[in-house]
């Protein structure tokens, strides 16, 4: 049994890190996609752009810290 | 350094028959920052009266550069009035092969349409006079998309005379045929593409393959003319823009200035310790004869940032963002100590930070500019990174020390909580100068609600959640939440709803920080996987091993590549948004001195 809710824990963990990262993805096309057009205007807005585009980056860290979180309950062996 | 430079506001009165000189003097003193003049009270003085001629000069100058694609580095000239001559004779000489040049390209087009619509017949063998000199007769020269045979043509007439032949894959006819059958015929070979080629009378292939034989013989002795001006006169060429360049520069100042019928106003920016000097020189220069005044105003001030050479790469990082307005602190020494530190901490990897250190040294002396800055500083950040490899006990993802400092693979918990830890420091330290930005800006109870508030927000938080995880005494619960509840009422006091909302930033900005552990561990992952994976293969042996060879040089390059782009990604990151958002504006204008050139 043990075998089967270490397996559970790390789906659990994996779909901690695949939600976010997705969500991360689709946060940052649309923003890459207004900042690359914002910067075929006006080149300066290139620092801002590059912030604006990862800001949605947290999000996959987030899932991660809440993964490793959810790691730490799977039993020593 | 945490400054950046202090200016003074100067403005310089004088008679306007001492303009010429003053300008020059500042021109080559390169401190001295021009305003436009925009008062109503009086006028904007014009250009010198040769500006125009310059700029003309310069407008030929600079159409030729690009012509001739000149990429050369100028000198300076030191007496302008002698390059006249030579200029005008240079242009000349141009021009006039230009000129040939186009008439001969036009001559060849021409040739070359004619030749292309005459060869295909030579595979006929007939020449351009069979085809003239018929009145009861029509024909049908060009090329078809798909092959025409007699019988075909026999369906509509019996009387026709029919070449054909195949020329550079293409079909080529000549069909006569008595006038009458005109439309019938025409009408079939709109069927099959048919595509007439015209020529004229006369019209000689040789002859016409001789003509474009001496038009191009021509056209490259003048190409190659025209190239030996651009080898002998193309550094003179170089020298002469740049020169004029600047002498225009000094010839259009007056654009700048306020002038009455007599008298011109100069206004602008210079560096505050160097106002001093600049004053006494241009005394000196026009024997006193000028109103030196120092304003009190710092409204507005140019930019200049003041690091030592150490620091100054970093100063790339700001271009990048924004410059800082003239009231705030230069965060670049701020950016030098932690850019390096997090990218360390990301990367850390001593083999990673040597190659990465050998490479950008390498860069350097390729690149010039911001280029140049940004490689600088990513040299000390392969400095922090071979610094933390030793800490991490990893080369290539190999860990070359049994037990190190701190096992980043392994030791995920403690790694986790060093980061969140750097991030409450470094975000700390966003607000206290944010502070005493606030602080020099709008004074100290706005520097309270704005800043304050948040530090007190920050410093309850920490201490109610210390309370919940060490659990001893209720004392700092207490104590964290009066401290809390304080800061978010002047919070709302300062910046109303708005920092209500702002409130769970706080904690996302300080997890965000677990990005430095999250990034390396991913670096040092895919390092271990290569490893594996190499290892495997070369314990197959034979060619197995150069497989594994492969495999390492390629997957540690790659991963070298990524482990660059994402810690300094990441790290730009946590300055930009979770540091500088605390306390940084920006906005600054560049202090650009009259007489700096500006690329």
């Amino acid at each position: 049994m043990v075998e089967l809710e270490l397996g559970l824990i790390a789906i659990g963990a994996g779909i901690a890190i695949a939600g976010s990262a997705y969500a991360a993805a689709i946060a940052e096309k649309e923003i890459g996609t207004a900042a690359v057009g914002a910067m075929a205007e006006k080149e300066e807005l290139f620092g801002k752009a590059l912030i604006l585009t990862v800001i949605p980056e947290t999000l996959v860290i987030f899932g991660l810290v809440i993964a490793i979180m959810i790691l730490g309950l799977a039993p020593a062996h | 350094m945490i400054k950046t430079q202090r200016m003074s506001r100067i403005r310089i009165t004088g008679p306007k028959n001492n303009m010429k000189k003053l300008i020059g003097e500042l021109h080559s003193l390169k401190l001295m920052h021009l305003i436009d003049y925009k008062g109503k009270d009086f006028e904007t003085g014009n250009s010198f009266a040769e500006a125009e001629q310059v700029s003309d000069k310069l407008v030929k100058l600079r159409s030729m550069i690009s012509h001739f694609n000149l990429d050369l580095k100028p000198r300076i000239i030191k007496d302008l009035k002698v390059c006249n001559g030579k200029f005008s004779e240079i242009h000349l000489k141009y021009m006039e092969l230009n000129q040939e040049i186009s008439v001969l390209t036009e001559e060849k087009s021409l040739l070359n349409s004619k030749k292309q619509s005459i060869e295909p017949f030579s595979s006929l063998n007939l020449n351009s006079n069979h085809f003239f000199g018929f009145n009861s007769i029509t024909v049908f020269k060009g090329t078809v998309k798909k092959p025409l045979t007699e019988q075909e043509i026999k369906q509509i007439t019996n009387e026709f005379e029919f070449f054909s032949s195949v020329y550079k894959g293409k079909n080529i006819i000549a069909l006569f045929i008595p006038n009458k059958n005109k439309e019938k015929i025409h009408l079939l070979l709109s069927e099959y593409g048919f595509n007439e080629l015209n020529f004229e009378e006369n019209s000689d292939l040789n002859q016409i393959n001789s003509e474009l034989n001496s038009v191009e013989k021509k056209l490259s002795s003048f190409n190659s003319q025209l190239n030996s001006l651009k080898e002998k006169e193309g550094q003179f060429l170089v020298d002469l823009e740049y020169n004029l360049e600047k002498e225009n520069e000094k010839l259009e100042a007056p654009l700048k200035f306020a002038v009455t019928l007599n008298a011109f106003v100069i206004d602008g920016w210079v560096p505050e310790k160097k106002a001093k000097e600049i004053k006494e020189k241009l005394k000196v220069l026009t024997k006193d004869k000028i109103f030196f005044e120092e304003l009190k105003d710092k409204k507005n001030a140019p930019i200049a940032m003041d690091n030592p050479s150490m620091v100054k790469p970093f100063q790339f990082f700001l271009n990048l963002y924004s410059l800082p307005k003239y009231t705030e602190l230069d965060p670049t020494f701020l950016v030098f100590i932690t850019f390096p530190l997090f990218f360390g901490f990301m990367l850390g990897d001593v083999g990673y930070g040597i190659v990465t250190l050998l490479a950008f040294i390498f860069l350097r002396g390729k690149l010039k500019g911001e280029a140049r800055l940004l490689v600088s500083s990513l040299i000390v950040a392969s400095l922090a990174t071979i610094f933390f490899g030793f800490i991490f006990g990893e080369a290539f993802g190999f860990e070359f020390v049994e037990h190190p400092i701190l096992n980043r693979a392994h030791d995920l918990n403690t790694m986790l909580l060093i980061s969140i830890l750097v991030g409450i420091i470094h975000i700390t330290f966003g607000y206290i100068i944010g502070f005493y930005n606030v602080l020099i800006q709008h004074g100290l109870k706005e520097a309270v609600l704005e800043k304050g508030s948040w530090l007190m927000i920050e410093a309850g938080g920490l201490l109610v959640l210390s309370e919940m995880i060490l659990g001893m005494t209720s004392f700092g619960n207490i104590a964290g939440g009066l401290l809390l509840f304080l800061g978010i009422v002047l919070l709302f006091k300062g910046e109303g709803v708005q920092g209500i909302i702002e409130l769970p930033a706080i904690l996302s900005n300080t997890l965000s920080y677990a990005r430095l552990f999250a990034v390396g561990l991913a670096s040092v992952k895919l390092a271990v996987i290569i490893n594996e994976f190499a290892t495997e293969f070369f314990n197959q042996g034979g060619i197995f091993i150069v497989a594994s060879v492969l495999i390492l040089l390629l997957g540690h390059f790659v991963n070298i590549l990524l482990g660059l782009i994402g810690p300094f990604l990441h790290s730009l990151r946590l300055h930009y948004v979770e540091f500088f958002g605390k306390f940084y504006k920006g906005g600054g204008k560049p202090f650009l001195p009259f007489g700096v050139e500006k690329n």
